[in-house]
């Protein structure tokens, strides 16, 4: 039984099949032109909300990233004060140790070490409120108002300023002064400015048994500012751990995205070239096939 | 044998061959013409009367002129265009409706990214007074986004409405004329005229109504048609019963204020919303209610679990001057509903940023707050699926929990539509095949028609002639 075709029917059928394959040579020219497989969800639903998940999670590694990076450059800050404050105080010991050796010191030499030391007080007193982008490194939450006054006086808190290193990680980028400064909570801990306070009055009054006193103090000092140095140190490596981290996670993510995302541009032009052949090969067919109707031959 | 019945024998002959050839120029002329059905002249020899006992032909006569139609095809069209009609107008919605949630997804993505990394940047800097700012910047920014959002679903949603309702205009046109069809199709065969041509138009009125509500159609003895569309009679015989639309409460999945569908065959409109359940017009509420809808409850989820949590984290934090208990965002109170569309900021922080809290005390190295309002991006704090659930999502993976079920919601209406496609397709292509005019096939009866056609008038040349000897054998 031959099937019979009406004319309509010839054009129905030219119409569609030109139309299908241009519709095929349109996504791959998409393709091509953008370089992506999936430009819209429903191409692919599941992949791309792995796609956009990442994405989202890459942006806020990203902000999490920067501020690590900020809470670096703070602890750099309070790691220079450290070692400022350990030059300052070895300088003070010197001179103390001078000061408080028996009998070779005279009263005029003493009074020619105060200034020194009074100095070097100062200059710790202007360590110890040393600021990163407006906030003392030793001030805890109190950042409006320098945490030491000239006497050192503290006015700041134990206020812990803790800043995201890493998704849900969390650490403390500022040092309490009163375990550094004041030695509170320390095994053997020294109060810094009691210490120099303790010098001082032993200078001015020329009490030798109250120099000596104090040299333990800031040998105590020394460490104490070693053992924040220490501190800051590991906060740093867990920071750059992070950060590091960051990094492999993002080149992950980022090859799972384009894995998801983006088209193999080898496939991508040999489909658009198949596709534009099947296309010029429907045109032509279906040019031939209206042509060559022989209605003209037959009304001739 | 008269001479004068050659004559007559050869006028029936012509008269019968004209007729054939305007039924195959009509044929030609109506190619094109959609829904045409193709026709044949019938014809038959007449019967033969007798001459000396000799049967002696007497020519031939049209017995009528047929439509080629199958009523079989007819049905199954109208069955499964209702489908294609329900799956076209969801596939086409929804894939434009995609393109612009997932333009508009990405945007509030971004906002909600921005809005927390701001947050971010303020705990790990609070002493930064441009940073509130920015902060304050990237909040209004987020509302913004919230509310385009909503904008482009609410649009969505009124887009459909429009098309519900002009869908009912149409199908109240198109039952109007099968109406009228039935009874000027009834009057003409009580004249005994075959009105092929309006069967055609009413055929073709059928199918096209059935792709824009779920039909039945039943045939009465007269061959008058009666459509029932959802659960209620549109046509019977000639009488036509208007549909309406108008906006009415929220009902199941549908929204308050959406458009809802009545019949008004009998007293008071009766409302058939419910019974609608295929073709274009359903497709177009379902697109409404279950993609649409959906998508905005879930939208206004997100807004309101983010204005509730950074407003509760945000009361219990004291601002620099000492004021404890402010809200980052308008409170929203229990209304889940609309959120997307209120959620804004406060107004005392929309006027002075330096309100926003930072941290729990009033000291202004506090960054506490500021790093718990910004962990609560990471907090799974929102249902999976959007008709609730359990609560395992966080912000951003709700959003694109939204965006991507629009896009499996796209995919399957598309998928189906071209199954459903290449059903309708073949269906067509069958009726097309049988139906549908071949021009070579009526180039061919033209020529034998006109073959026939001239012979019949020779053949009455040849009777004129023998009159005109018989004629001159009198002189």
């Amino acid at each position: 039984m031959t099937t019979r075709v009406s004319t309509a029917q010839i054009f129905t059928n030219a119409q569609n099949h030109i139309s299908k394959a241009r519709e095929k040579e349109s996504i791959s020219a998409a393709k091509a032109a953008t370089q992506k497989e999936i430009t819209r969800p429903s191409q692919n639903p599941a992949e791309w909300t792995v796609a956009a998940n990442l994405k989202d999670d890459l942006n806020i590694r990203e902000g999490i990233a920067k501020n690590a990076k900020f809470a670096t450059s703070f602890l750099t800050a309070t790691e220079n004060t450290l070692a400022q404050l350990q030059e300052l105080v070895g300088r003070t010991h010197e001179l103390a140790v001078e000061a408080s050796g028996s009998g070779t010191v005279s009263p005029e030499q003493f009074y020619h070490i105060l200034p020194e030391v009074e100095g070097l007080f100062q200059n710790v007193i202007q360590a110890v409120n040393t600021e990163f982008a407006h906030r003392p490194v030793f001030g805890g939450y109190q950042s409006h108002q320098k945490p030491f006054d000239t006497e050192g006086g503290f006015s700041g808190d134990n206020g812990k300023i803790e800043v995201e290193i890493d998704r849900n990680l969390k650490i403390p980028v500022n040092l309490s002064a009163s375990q550094i400064i004041f030695g509170e909570g320390l095994q053997r801990g020294v109060n810094v400015i009691d210490t120099y306070r303790g010098l001082l009055t032993g200078l001015k009054e020329g009490n030798i048994q109250g120099v000596r006193d104090s040299l333990e103090g800031l040998l105590g000092a020394i460490d104490q500012f070693s053992l924040g140095r220490t501190q800051v140190a590991g906060s740093m490596t867990e920071i750059q751990r992070a950060l590091d981290s960051y990094e492999v996670n993002q080149e992950q993510s980022q090859k799972v995205i384009s894995e998801l995302e983006e088209a193999d541009p080898v496939k991508v032009f040999s489909d658009l070239v198949r596709d534009q052949t099947v296309l010029r090969a429907a045109i032509e067919t279906n040019r031939k096939v209206i042509n060559e109707s022989p209605i003209d031959t037959l009304l001739k | 044998m008269a001479v004068n019945d050659i004559l007559d024998v050869g006028q029936r002959g012509l008269q019968a061959q004209r007729q054939a050839l305007t039924t195959t120029s009509s044929n030609i002329a109506n190619a094109n013409t959609p829904g045409y059905s193709r026709q044949k002249t019938q014809l038959v020899n007449q019967p033969p009367h007798l001459v000396h006992g000799l049967p002696i032909g007497s020519g031939v006569e049209v017995k009528k002129v047929v439509r080629v139609h199958d009523e079989f095809v007819q049905k199954q069209l109208i069955d499964e265009k209702q489908s294609l009609g329900s799956l076209q107008v969801k596939a086409e919605m929804l894939s434009r409706f995609e393109a612009l949630t997932t333009q508009e997804g990405s945007n509030l993505g971004d906002s909600i990214n921005r809005f927390f990394n701001d947050f971010r940047d303020l705990a790990t800097n609070v002493e930064n007074p441009s940073l509130k700012n920015v902060v304050r910047g990237s909040a209004e920014s987020l509302a913004r986004s919230f509310h385009k959002m909503n904008q482009s679903l609410e649009m969505g949603r009124r887009e459909l409405d429009l098309r519900v309702e002009d869908v009912v205009k149409h199908i109240n046109t198109e039952g109007r004329e099968i109406a009228d069809l039935n009874n000027t199709i009834v009057q003409a065969e009580s004249r005994g005229e075959v009105p092929n041509e309006l069967m055609d138009r009413r055929d073709l009125l059928i199918r096209d109504l059935a792709e824009k509500i779920d039909l039945q159609v039943t045939e009465d003895q007269r061959g008058q048609k009666t459509l029932v569309a959802g659960n209620a009679v549109i046509v019977q015989g000639g009488d036509h019963f208007e549909m309406s639309v108008r906006r009415s409460a929220a009902e199941g999945e549908k929204a308050a204020g959406s458009m809802s569908v009545f019949i008004h065959s009998s007293g008071t409109p009766r409302e058939i919303t419910r019974s609608v359940k295929d073709g274009e017009l359903a497709g177009l509420m379902q697109a409404r209610d279950r993609v649409i809808n959906p998508a905005m409850k879930h939208l206004d989820q997100i807004a309101f679990q983010v204005t509730q949590k950074v407003n509760e984290l945000h009361a219990e934090g004291i601002g620099l001057d000492g004021i404890d208990n402010r809200k980052f965002f308008k409170d929203l109170g229990d209304d889940v509903e609309h959120a997307s569309f209120h959620f804004d900021l406060d107004p005392d922080i929309k006027e002075n940023h330096e309100k926003i809290a930072t941290g729990f005390s009033s000291s202004t190295g506090d960054n506490r707050l500021a790093q718990a309002i910004a962990d609560i991006q990471n907090e799974k704090m929102l249902p999976a699926g959007q008709l609730g659930g359990e609560v395992n999502l966080s912000v951003n993976e709700s959003l694109n929990n939204l965006v991507s079920q629009v896009g499996i919601n796209t995919q399957q209406e598309t998928q189906m539509f071209d199954h459903q496609k290449a059903i309708v397709d073949q269906l067509e292509n069958y009726r097309q095949s049988y139906a549908g005019v071949n021009l070579e096939e009526e180039a061919v009866d033209m020529i034998k028609y006109q073959t026939v056609f001239n012979a019949s008038a020779k053949a009455m040349k040849v009777g004129e002639d023998l009159l005109d000897t018989i004629l001159s054998l009198k002189d």
